[in-house]
């Protein structure tokens, strides 16, 4: 019974290959345009474009089909249009060229856009000049990987993320680049979703944006001289690791922004030299551990509207404040932590340092709430009234303190 | 300090100099199609506005009524001020190194005259605008002379015109104060007095001249600025809002919806609310007021902070927007009564509180 199954199926399987068929479209096949090819494709065929300039307006996709560029074949909206709209399921696109959508105020034109679909990829394809460049609407299990995109450096403020989700769930989006634009990656109601590897830089905005997202991972990307690097707002259960915030220099500028988050895990990644490291407003139940924290104007700027959060693990080298608050109040918890600034004393050699280390500073305290004073910093004056109240504590709040600071900096 | 007086008179000469940083004077124009007004500034030099497109925006108007087009190139003035200012400079500086008491009186005096003579050169060009109409214009009403004010306000038709002077005028006023000044101190100082309180008292008039303020609205700077409520930078052109407090005090936002979710904030008392501005959704980065305003809330237009909603000018573009998109038309009044109910159906955090009840 079993071998009659193979055999079924292997004839089954062997039709499908053969009805599957391979269509090509080039200046000296029978399909000059793509256009034309996908009229005559049917469901599951390939479609293999080469290499040339094809301006042929807004092309629309509206069933299952492969489509392969050889050499990076040019699609061009020519500052008018969207160039690829599809509306199918299991759509690969791979290997194209494409650039210059149409700047609209009207409509969110992009350079691909997926809208009702799953099962989809767009891998390896070059995107220049897109008003926005990849944009899923309403889309579940697709791929979006191995993508360049680079928006116009000049005309930031007129464009649109690089790409941009909303409404999707399960998408992963892996080893992009993306530059230029208003946002990196862009997510708007987006759950089950993972984000790795990409590289994001030189948005005018954040690098990577959520709102209104739950259980999605970011793991292992890079974000670099953007407006501010990653802003979760609005967002449940987010898993952050391994990634690195770096050069995000500004007044409003950030590592990371969280604002209204619950229940996420913040571990193993890099914040370096960030005007903030991490700014959180209404964040709760988050873990932040195993962080470096390296050359930030302040490492992290916890609200008082910030809840049950616990730092432990992390280790806090040469900011100019570790931390600082605008609330005399602390319902988090920061333990076991290494302080580059602590300067106790660990007589029984445990690797955890006899006293107590406060980490908010007055003078971080006073900066809060008069911000020119930062013009005193690092003055004789300063170090004397940081003194007193490390001596005898009035205004920081009283019980902020890391009980257990390292002696050493984890590894 | 027996130096002070030429010194404040260098002074005096040298602000001069500002007239080319600073218009002379201002003319503002409110109608209803204008509410936050337009505004074309004059300078020592050219003729500008307050954005690109305002005195394109004039010439339109003015055509309407027959009145001549404003050419900064056609007007006369503008090419030989300038030189007759860097004249008074390069006089004042060499008067500094002379210091002769004659000297400064007569630099004064001269510019005193030179200034009345600006002014009434200013009135002549507004007379000659507001009466040398087109006989063929479009709209005609006899007797109707369309001169704007040397000073203060006026309605001319539909339109308010305020004419007022700017910072230029300030220190053209400061150069003739300090110039009288310093010939008077001169003049005392044959007397052996001190000067240190006419020169703290010049420094102190021009501090308070530079922080007058003044209750406008300001243009988002988009990309930039930082949403008031909830901290976003601010980049979407067509959603930009703003809030002026009878002070002067601007509040932008990146939404419309944050905009009246800090409005329930009670954090600026709303009787306090000088403008309240939103961006009409087809005309990108250009503020309208707020209570004009027709609001379309459909789920086919995403708004910055997820209310989805997106303000129109006027309700023939509103109900064309709403016929290919669907949705809720409001009025500002509407909105802000209903805003809770509204926001709560819309509640973008409802979709993540459902998550976190499972």
């Amino acid at each position: 019974m079993k071998a009659l199954l193979n055999i079924l199926l292997f004839i089954f399987l062997g039709l499908g290959a053969v009805y599957a068929q391979t269509h090509y479209v080039g200046v000296e096949r029978r399909h000059t345009s793509l256009t034309e090819a996908l009229q005559f494709a049917s469901t599951g065929d390939t479609i293999v474009v080469e290499k040339g300039v094809y301006k042929e307006g807004n092309i629309i996709i509206d069933k299952p089909l492969v489509l392969l560029g050889q050499d990076f074949p040019v699609l061009d909206g020519e500052n008018q249009n969207e160039i690829l709209t599809i509306t199918a399921d299991s759509v690969t696109v791979s290997g194209f060229k494409i650039q210059n959508v149409g700047v609209s105020y009207l409509k969110d034109q992009a350079g691909i856009k997926l809208s009702n679909s799953r099962g989809s990829t767009l891998r390896g394809n070059q995107l220049i000049n897109t008003f926005f460049g990849v944009m899923l609407e309403e889309s579940v299990h697709c791929t979006v990987a191995d993508n360049e995109i680079i928006g116009n450096a000049e005309n930031e403020a007129s464009s649109g993320n690089a790409i941009h989700l909303w409404y999707c769930d399960s998408i992963t989006i892996k080893n992009n680049i993306v530059k230029n634009h208003r946002d990196g990656i862009y997510l708007e109601f987006v759950n089950y979703s993972t984000i790795a590897e990409n590289v994001s830089e030189g948005n005018l905005r954040y690098g990577l944006h959520f709102m209104f997202s739950n259980h999605d991972n970011y793991l292992g990307n890079t974000f670099r001289n953007n407006g501010a690097g990653v802003a979760v707002m609005f967002s449940k259960q987010i898993n952050m690791q391994r990634n690195v915030f770096e050069k995000n220099w500004g007044s409003a500028s950030y590592g990371l922004l969280l604002k209204e988050i619950y229940d996420s895990e913040i571990t193993h990644n890099e914040f370096t030299e960030n005007t903030s490291g991490i700014y959180a407003e209404g964040a709760n139940r988050c873990k932040i551990t195993h962080n470096n924290f390296r050359r930030n104007g302040w490492a992290l700027r916890i609200s008082g509207s910030s809840d049950s959060n616990v730092f432990t693990k992390n280790n806090f080298l040469s900011n100019t404040f570790d931390l600082s608050t605008n609330s005399q109040h602390n319902y988090n918890t920061y333990e076991s932590n290494y302080w580059s600034e602590y300067s106790g004393y660990d007589l029984d050699k445990n690797g955890v340092g006899d006293v107590p280390y406060h980490p908010v500073k007055l003078f971080s305290y006073v900066i809060n709430r008069v911000q020119p004073s930062i013009i005193l910093l690092r003055s004789l004056f300063i170090d004397i009234i940081n003194f007193a109240e490390k001596v005898a504590p009035a205004i920081t709040p009283q019980n902020l303190v890391d009980p257990s600071p390292l002696m050493k900096p984890v590894s | 300090m027996k130096n002070s007086p030429r010194i404040l008179f260098l002074i005096g000469a040298l602000s001069l100099l500002l007239l080319f940083a600073f218009p002379l004077w201002q003319i503002t124009l409110f109608a209803p199609q204008y509410p936050d007004g337009i505004t074309m500034y004059i300078w020592i030099n050219q003729i500008s506005g307050n954005s690109e497109s305002v005195l394109q925006n004039i010439n339109i108007l003015n055509h309407y009524i027959g009145m001549k087009y404003i050419e900064p190139d056609s007007i006369p003035e503008l090419q030989y001020f300038p030189y007759i200012v860097i004249g008074m400079v390069v006089m004042g500086i060499i008067l500094f190194f002379v210091n002769k008491r004659q000297g400064f009186v007569a630099w004064s005096i001269l510019l005193i005259i030179l200034g009345i003579l600006g002014i009434y050169d200013f009135y002549l060009w507004e007379y000659d605008y507001g009466h040398d109409l087109d006989p063929n214009a479009p709209i005609k009403i006899p007797g109707m002379i369309y001169q704007p004010p040397l000073f203060g306000q006026k309605m001319l038709l539909n339109f308010d015109a305020y004419s007022y002077p700017h910072w230029g005028s300030m220190f053209l006023g400061l150069a003739m104060v300090l110039g009288l000044a310093a010939s008077w101190l001169k003049w005392r100082n044959i007397k052996k007095k001190k000067a240190v309180q006419p020169i703290s008292i010049a420094i102190l008039v021009l501090i308070l001249f530079i922080n007058g303020c003044s209750v406008e609205p300001q243009p988002i700077n988009y990309g930039e600025e930082q949403c008031q409520y909830c901290q976003m930078t601010i980049v979407d052109q067509r959603y930009g809002s703003e809030l002026v407090s009878a002070k002067g005090k601007v509040f932008k936002f990146d939404a419309i919806e944050c905009m009246v979710n800090f409005y329930k904030t009670d954090q600026l008392a709303h009787e306090d609310i000088a403008y309240s501005l939103v961006t009409g959704f087809t005309k990108p980065g250009l503020l309208i007021n707020a209570k004009e305003a027709y609001y379309l809330k459909t789920d086919q237009m995403p708004s910055p902070m997820g209310l989805n909603m997106a303000a129109f000018q006027n309700k023939e573009i509103a109900q064309q927007f709403q016929q290919e998109n669907g949705g809720e038309l409001y009025r500002w009044k509407q909105l802000n009564e209903q805003f809770d109910t509204i926001w709560q159906l819309a509640d973008p955090q409802a979709y993540t509180k459902e998550e976190s009840e499972e």
